[in-house]
């Protein structure tokens, strides 16, 4: 069974920080009453905080090496 | 000191002020390039290139512009040119060279900050998103932007990148958790199986 486009609506909204204060709170009555709701709003939450998780460090001589190739540029000017 | 004063004072003549902009921004820059392009190597190459091609464009630069989303233009369109090319000569990502190595990967791991095995799933993931969804969702998502941020960045309107990003979180649901949509279905199929009993 599909889910409503109203759900699926006011759930990105909520995702996106988007959504008002009526909506804020049908969703959070849709959340109450619907399973499915609930589950799809869990999962896709669970999503976008998982992507926080996906980080590389910066080499140590990063800004070094970079200004180093800048050194054999003619400086920026107006 | 703000972004508009550092490129004011290189504009000056004090190019050496431009290392305050590439300590700020090294690792969002780097992290974009990782996002983007699943590969450490190929995020330190591409936000090398643009620091420096940003340095050389700053005699231009126009300061009411803002220089952190012509940053990431520049870094985004390396990002892309990169992926053009990789398809023709294919580095592989960093799972796909784990995943090659003998051993044990974790000795040899590059220095990547997994904090458990769903990001690599993630990364995965993400890695198959078609690359203008992928670049909304890295933005909006990982780099934190605002939308209006994003369509500065990717010269469309805010509304496309919002149903850009929409659809990537549909697509990464779909592939992250595909067990749930099956649950449901069989759920609603037993419910209804019950009923015609009934």
């Amino acid at each position: 069974m599909a889910m409503k486009k109203d759900d699926k609506k006011l759930i990105h909204k909520a995702l996106d920080g988007e959504a008002n204060q009526s909506e804020t709170k049908r969703l959070n009555e849709r959340l109450e009453s619907d399973g499915r709701v609930r589950s799809e709003f869990e999962q896709l939450k669970k999503v976008v905080k998982d992507t926080t998780k996906i980080r590389i460090e910066v080499p140590p001589d990063f800004t070094k090496n970079v200004m180093s190739e800048t050194k054999r540029l003619r400086k920026p000017k107006l | 000191m703000d972004d508009s004063t550092i490129v004011g004072k290189c504009q000056g003549g004090q190019a050496e002020c431009y290392g305050q902009l590439v300590d700020k921004y090294s690792a969002r820059i780097i992290n974009l390039g990782y996002a983007m392009m699943g590969n450490r190597h190929d995020a330190e190459d591409v936000a090398q290139e643009a620091f420096v091609r940003a340095y050389k464009g700053l005699g231009k630069f126009q300061k009411k512009a803002k220089f952190s989303s012509w940053l990431y233009q520049i870094a985004l369109n390396l990002c892309k040119d990169h992926l053009k090319a990789k398809s023709r000569h294919a580095r592989p990502t960093d799972d796909e060279q784990l995943a090659n190595m003998d051993g044990n990967p974790k000795d040899q791991a590059p220095r990547v900050i997994i904090q458990d095995e769903l990001s690599g799933k993630m990364r995965e993931a993400i890695n198959k998103l078609p690359v203008l969804y992928r670049e909304a969702f890295v933005l909006r998502h990982l780099q934190g932007l605002e939308y209006e941020d994003v369509a500065t960045i990717t010269t469309v309107p805010a509304d496309t990148v919002r149903v850009r990003a929409y659809r990537a979180r549909e697509m990464l649901r779909g592939s992250l958790a595909p067990n749930v949509d099956t649950f449901w279905r069989e759920k609603a199929a037993k419910e209804k199986g019950k009923g015609r009993k009934e």
